[in-house]
């Protein structure tokens, strides 16, 4: 809803000479979706729109359209179950039998939001974008604050919810609506007479303990009501947490795609106990792979049924790639005296 | 048939773990609820051998398990630890004198020291006074407050090098979430670190810190520890409810998620150009303060002028400045302002305890480490044998042979050696 709103404020503002509209269509999730009146609502806005399926996020141009990524060593034999072919069935079966196989909505939710993080960077870089503007209103913010903490991602959070996000390597991640509530952007479009598509999630409609998501929601806005300062205070709150330099130094965290803390495992193992054998034998448990993700998201694969096994491609490439931003913007400013 | 232990595949179990939700016999329980609390002890470096250790005692679920387990863990892992009980008398009927019996109990069960301070000996005012000068409004600010200086006192008289108290996972989470909610970047920064410094050479910790609410009563229940339940008569505290609430059907979604909130807490750093309050000391009675009176002094001084309000709420700074300066002009300092014993005095009176306790040991061959206890030192954990301001001078076994300001051997190893002033 929000993200072509926010377009219409910096087209006024001329400030960037192009502006593009990226739309993630969520239609093979979201059988009630209203993807039909999302891209006419969007078209009317005459910038030039990229679309992208989620299921996309299974097929790579380059060569693997399928990439197989082993949770734990029983996951192997689920190498083959889906054939490398492109067809767009498939790529949408492979995308609802992966949220088939988490247990939890929050964990869905979470897996959902890190797959359309992936999509939104891979889109701009692939446009030649070099900022990302995104519709983040304070309400949201806040609920992210509160749920992010919730979630163990205080590692992250600054470059979650800041007001810029250069993470992400030549890329600036904006939130130019970090001061508007839910509720005023909601006014301005009814009062303007801007229609709008609404954008289902998991929890939609669900109970308010369904999810982190969901319950730290319905918290926000209630205190909202009776306090009305909350959610401002909260924004300001996580205004004022810095991007600490370990964080920037970090390895990028395979699934999310920010940086990851390196003792998670170690630290969750210390302080809850969940086996009487020996350390070394508990380190062999866990894969290189949930080795290298970020606190949060070992939390996410916790809730995935250990023989899901099918983790969109770009999970893997990243894992490949250790270094996230220093070791290669290093390598970059060397390049061309680099004999190989 | 009965459902085995997750984790020895060999007792049946009992209990579905809080944290983890591993069905686990009961003897599985005790041994990672107290293998976690050690990790946390071991990680954090909480004690010295030598160490004098108060555990600040109400005789509710927290501390009497605390108390329990810190006893075990002392003697399985030859922490070398002395551990004494320390309870603060609110003056509250109805509850805190029926728990401080418990924790009389406790003291035989355990056969721990125990010291009781009460508000009315420190202040003036037992609660149940100040409730019926101020009614049934902020109440716990009176106590809270009241509570941490008295706590620092007390280990002072005690002449203790370190506090630990109950505080676990759940509350800590809890003030994080607060925290942001409220916009308190300085608190947010400081409730996660495990020890904080208190007053008076003495630092707090909480080895509690990772340890579940419900994991605490299972421990409590299960081991049929005898410890108080009731609710505090005046403690409605209906500001933390919602985060409390909030919590708990947190909980209930990810059983993580308390660790989670705490792993978040301790990730978050404040921007350095954001100015945090400094800390300096109290005029009027030399406790630590950010202010040049402490809140104490400044609800003390309400309660006694009959206006209890003061300091309570967004109670202007320039008020408390002006009670600084008040109490400076008036030369005698007649009134209230006597009624608190300072802060220094407490600190010479520890000192020479301290003094007091190595000349037994001496005589008694010493093997007790030795620690400086004068107001000059900041960081008692990290003495070998430094001995400024004192009358005792020590020797070292090692090397050095001789001063013992210079010597950085373990304290275990130096022998006290009294020397005639």
């Amino acid at each position: 809803m929000s993200m072509y709103h926010q377009h219409r404020i910096k087209g006024r503002q001329q400030k960037y000479d192009n502006v593009e509209v990226f739309h993630i269509d969520e239609s093979s999730l979201f059988k009630d979706a209203q993807e039909a009146k999302a891209r006419d609502l969007i078209s009317k806005y005459g910038f030039k729109t990229i679309t992208a399926k989620l299921e996309d996020v299974f097929q790579e141009t380059n060569s693997d359209f399928f990439t197989n990524v082993s949770i734990d060593d029983s996951a192997i034999e689920h190498k083959n179950k889906y054939p490398t072919s492109e067809s767009p069935e498939k790529r949408s079966n492979a995308l609802t039998h992966l949220f088939d196989q988490i247990k939890t909505y929050t964990a869905k939710e979470d897996m959902l939001d890190s797959i359309k993080a992936y999509l939104i960077v891979h889109a701009a870089q692939q446009n030649d974008c070099s900022v990302i503007a995104v519709g983040d209103s304070a309400t949201r913010i806040a609920v992210k604050t509160i749920g992010y903490t919730s979630q163990g991602r205080g590692f992250s959070l600054p470059l979650d919810v800041g007001v810029s996000n250069r993470w992400f390597e030549g890329i600036n991640i904006i939130r130019p609506m970090k001061d508007m509530l839910g509720k005023e952007v909601g006014y301005f479009n009814h009062c303007m007479g801007i229609d709008t598509a609404i954008v289902p999630t998991f929890t939609t409609r669900a109970p308010q303990k369904a999810s982190i998501d969901r319950l730290t929601e319905s918290l926000i806005v209630g205190l909202d009501r009776d306090f009305p300062s909350t959610i401002s205070t909260i924004g300001r709150t996580a205004g004022k947490l810095e991007v600490t330099r370990k964080a920037i130094e970090s390895p990028q965290c395979p699934l999310c795609g920010m940086p990851s803390e390196a003792d998670s495992i170690e630290w969750r193992k210390m302080l809850s106990v969940s086996s009487l054998g020996d350390e070394e034998a508990m380190q062999n448990t866990t894969t290189p792979l949930i080795r290298a993700m970020c606190y949060s998201c070992q939390n996410t694969m916790r809730d995935v049924k250990p023989d899901a096994g099918l983790l969109p491609s770009f999970v893997n490439e990243r894992s490949q790639n250790k270094a996230h931003n220093s070791q290669s913007l290093l390598k970059k400013q060397i390049e061309s005296f680099l004999i190989d | 048939m009965a459902r085995k232990c997750e984790l020895c595949q060999a007792n049946k179990a009992v209990l579905k773990r809080p944290k983890t939700l591993q069905a686990i016999c009961r003897e599985c329980f005790y041994l990672v609820f107290e293998t976690e609390i050690h990790h946390t002890i071991v990680q954090s470096n909480l004690f010295k051998p030598g160490m004098r250790v108060a555990i600040g005692a109400s005789g509710g679920k927290d501390s009497t398990v605390l108390a329990y387990v810190l006893k075990t863990l002392n003697e399985r892992y030859n922490y070398g630890v002395e551990l004494f009980l320390l309870s603060i008398d609110e003056g509250i009927r109805g509850y805190r004198d029926d728990s401080l019996e418990t924790v009389k109990r406790n003291q035989e069960q355990y056969q721990l020291p125990l010291k009781i301070i009460s508000y009315k000996e420190l202040y003036g005012w037992s609660m149940d006074d100040i409730v019926e000068a101020v009614g049934r409004k902020n109440n716990c600010t009176f106590c809270g407050v009241f509570r941490r200086q008295a706590l620092d006192r007390g280990a002072l008289m005690l002449d203790v090098d370190h506090i630990v108290t109950g505080h676990n996972a759940d509350d800590i989470a809890e003030t994080i979430l607060m925290n942001i909610m409220r916009g308190d970047i300085a608190r947010l920064q400081r409730c996660t670190e495990i020890v904080t410094a208190g007053d008076g050479c003495c630092k707090r910790s909480k080895p509690f810190k990772y340890t579940y609410e419900k994991e605490i009563v299972m421990y409590a229940y299960f081991k049929k520890l005898d410890y108080f339940s009731t609710e505090c008569t005046y403690s409605p505290n209906a500001y933390r409810g919602f985060a409390r609430t909030f919590l708990k059907d947190l909980e209930a979604i990810r059983p993580s998620s308390i660790l989670d909130i705490i792993r978040s807490g301790e990730a978050m750093q404040v921007k350095s150009e954001i100015e945090l309050p400094k800390q300096s000391s109290c005029e009027r009675c030399g406790y630590m303060s950010s202010n040049r009176l402490c809140k104490a002094c400044v609800l003390l001084e309400g309660l006694n002028r009959g206006v209890p309000k003061l300091g309570i709420g967004k109670t202007k700074k320039s008020d408390w400045d002006k009670l600084a300066d008040e109490q400076n002009s008036s030369s005698d300092n007649s009134g209230a302002a006597q009624m608190m014993v300072k802060f220094d005095e407490l600190r010479l009176q520890a000192q020479k305890q301290r003094e007091e306790r190595l000349l037994l040991n001496g005589k008694q061959g010493g093997s007790d480490g030795y620690y400086c206890s004068g107001g000059g030192c900041d960081a008692p954990q990290k003495i070998t044998c430094c001995s400024k301001n004192s009358s005792t001078k020590q020797n070292c076994k090692n090397s050095c042979g001789g001063t013992s300001d210079s010597c950085q051997s373990d304290p275990i190893e130096a022998t006290t050696v009294v020397s005639s002033k």
